[in-house]
């Protein structure tokens, strides 16, 4: 059980304004992923949750009970720190209870729940350790019994994974939606890995300055973003956005790129005559052919990046760049002529002045 | 690396050297602390003749030093207590909570290094004979007035801050999610963390307690409650007393010091720190 709300929440330090406004619903058993550039009020927020922080106005709440003015302890929540924050002086047992043993739990208890922790955590042979005996990701792991062991109502995580070496993070990762599947606690995870917050995130909320941006299931966020910053922060390759005008044609829209190239947009509606707008086609909805073509917008590969199962083509068309990814290898080399071709269907529209998402009909 | 014969030599000169300089006086008060024959004042042999005990027996029982040995030991087993309690809790609150008129505080506990003994011997004397409210006395004349001046010292204040500035904010953050309060966090967290700086402080504030000969004259004046230093003195000036007497009582008055030292030097135990947060 374990439901998390805020509320018109916002933070400043002295005169800085941190978190602006940010309203947010978690529901029980959800994992929510917090993401958003360095310095966007990730942390600042999680910590507001935990009761780390005060808010300095709005509220929290969890389990629909106001915990705004509550201690951590009293908000039954538990924390896995970037840093993992073990007591240097405490084996990993003493560690993993400790919360218990300051609420005052039977000494029989705690070892039976720390034993039974540490067991699904594969972490029984390193009971007797201390902290500084143990690998970094030895250390992950117990900062992740200590909050398991407690059976809270939430967890909390700050950037839990950014410490480990890419393989071991990804295995983390792996193991972190298992525990998630397995105990179905609500789950409040900062990262600003975005194939993190995709692979782990029921619900994705995209920070930005201390602004909620958009929130949401990863796929929605994936294919239907509000703004540009969104669409850009989501996405590896990112997704192409180029400058464009809008021309109308009887009932059919189409953009006007600044290289001449004109691709249809739609119906026409949705859009203005002369109107400014970027044109947002992500790199695997661009298709290429060889040489030059009619429809198009005409490239030359400037680089291929080839990773064995993916393939990135970079290429330079007039005044703008283009990315192209697929699955399949083809025999595409730098210095090529070639012809990009965007999946219209997939096209997504944005207004070039404020960012803003233009929608299309057929974007439903 | 392979050193030659001359730097071998030259070395080993050097380190003879350094331990006649430092270890020299020392052994020549323990000899003649030992040596029967009697010296006169300035003068200590290089080895015991005819070596005996009766000086010591003789400050024991005719000096009755353990009356001294007793009031230096009981001062400073009390006072470095509290004075490592006091500043430990100091410390905590200037290097982690943020209130009202930190750096006054601040300088002010700086400013206290300043001053020296003799400049705050006058106005020390009247509070010490300044009668406390509710109790109608002054602790003129009392252990009490030769501990509280000392409790708070600005040195082993300092040291601590520094070393809790140290330690990682997320252990406390850690704890407080963890559902420690503040009095816990500072025991349990805190404290076992600065263990080796407690170990610091305890010796340095040992020994500038065991050495305080000023704060004893003017707070007591009941030979009684004299201390080791201030009884030394008064020997030393003492025209009937062996100056091999003298000289045993001074070797009496070291021991603790040494002690303390062996004892608590064992105690360092470095290297906690690590592994507490990665990277
Ligand atoms: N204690 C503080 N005092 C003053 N400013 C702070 C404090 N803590 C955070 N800030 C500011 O608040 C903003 C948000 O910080 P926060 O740590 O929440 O960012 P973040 O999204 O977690 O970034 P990162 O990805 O680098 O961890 C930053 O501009 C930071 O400088
Ligand atoms: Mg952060």
């Amino acid at each position: 059980m374990g439901s998390v709300s805020l509320h018109n929440v916002n933070k400043s330090f002295k005169a800085v304004d941190v978190i602006h406004d940010v309203a947010l619903e978690i529901e029980d058993g959800e994992f929510c992923v917090l993401i958003g550039p360095s310095g966007s009020g990730k942390s600042t927020l999680l910590r507001i949750i935990a009761g780390l922080e005060e808010v300095s106005s709005g509220t929290v709440s969890i389990n629909g009970k106001d915990v705004t003015e509550l201690a951590p302890k009293q908000r039954d929540i538990a924390m896995v720190f970037q840093t993992y924050a073990l007591y240097p002086q405490m084996t990993v047992a003493e560690n993993m209870g400790f919360a218990l043993k300051l609420a005052g739990m039977p000494k029989a208890e705690i070892a039976e729940k720390v034993k039974q922790t540490a067991r699904m955590l594969e972490l029984e042979p390193l009971l007797d350790r201390l902290p500084k005996a143990l690998s970094g990701g030895q250390r992950q792991r117990v900062s992740m019994g200590r909050a398991i062991v407690r059976d809270p109502s939430v967890f909390l995580f700050d950037e839990p994974l950014s410490n480990l070496d890419a393989k071991l993070r990804v295995q983390v990762r792996g193991e972190i939606a298992d525990l998630h599947k397995r105990l179905g606690t609500t789950s409040i995870y900062v990262t600003h890995d975005q194939v993190e917050a995709m692979t782990l995130g029921q619900k994705i909320v995209v920070l930005w300055d201390g602004r909620v941006e958009q929130a949401g299931p990863p796929l929605t966020l994936y294919n239907d973003p509000v703004n540009t910053f969104v669409a850009s922060f989501l996405g590896t390759p990112s997704i192409n956005l180029i400058e464009a005008r809008v021309e109308l044609n009887g009932g059919e829209a189409a953009a006007r790129l600044t290289d001449g190239a004109l691709l249809p947009l739609g119906a026409a509606q949705d859009f203005t005559e002369g109107q400014a707008i970027l044109y947002g086609i992500r790199p695997e909805h661009v298709g290429i052919v060889a040489g030059r073509q009619e429809g198009g917008i005409a490239a030359t590969i400037h680089a291929v990046e080839n990773t064995g199962s993916d393939m990135v083509i970079l290429s330079d068309a007039q005044g703008f760049r283009v990315s192209a990814a697929f699955k399949e290898q083809r025999p595409l080399e730098a210095g090529q002529i070639v012809t990009l071709i965007p999946d219209h269907s997939k096209v997504r529209v944005f207004d070039a002045e404020s960012g803003k998402r233009i929608r299309r009909r057929e974007d439903g | 690396m392979k050193m030659t014969l001359p730097q071998r030599i030259a070395r080993g000169l050097v380190y003879a050297l350094l331990l006649i300089v430092f270890c020299g006086p020392f052994w020549g008060i323990l000899a003649t602390a030992f040596t029967k024959n009697t010296v006169q004042p300035g003068q200590l042999v290089l080895w015991p003749s005819n070596p005996t005990f009766d000086h010591f027996i003789y400050a024991w029982s005719e000096v009755k030093i353990w009356i001294y040995l007793f009031n230096s030991l009981f001062v400073v087993a009390i006072a470095t207590v509290l004075q490592t309690f006091v500043s430990a809790l100091a410390a905590y609150a200037l290097a982690r909570k943020r209130f009202r008129g930190a750096a006054i505080v601040s300088l002010a506990i700086i400013s206290t290094m300043m001053l020296p003994d003799e400049v705050i011997a006058i106005p020390l004397y009247l509070i010490l004979h300044a009668e406390l409210p509710l109790l109608h006395t002054s602790i003129y004349n009392t252990y009490a007035a030769m501990i509280l001046p000392v409790v708070g010292w600005a040195f082993s204040v300092f040291l601590l801050t520094e070393f809790m500035k140290a330690i990682p904010r997320d252990l406390e953050d850690a704890a407080r999610v963890d559902g420690a309060n503040e009095l816990q966090i500072f025991w349990r967290v805190v404290l076992p963390l600065v263990r080796p700086a407690l170990g610091t402080a305890t010796i340095f504030g040992f020994l500038m307690i065991w050495d305080q000969y000023l704060l004893p004259l003017i707070a007591v004046d009941d030979r009684n409650l004299y201390t080791l230093p201030v009884i030394l003195r008064s020997l030393r000036v003492d025209e009937v007393l062996q100056q091999n007497i003298f000289i045993a009582v001074t070797v009496v008055a070291t021991v603790p010091c040494i002690v303390v030292y062996l004892l608590l030097q064992k105690q360092f135990n470095r290297g906690l720190m690590s592994g507490a947060v990665k990277g």
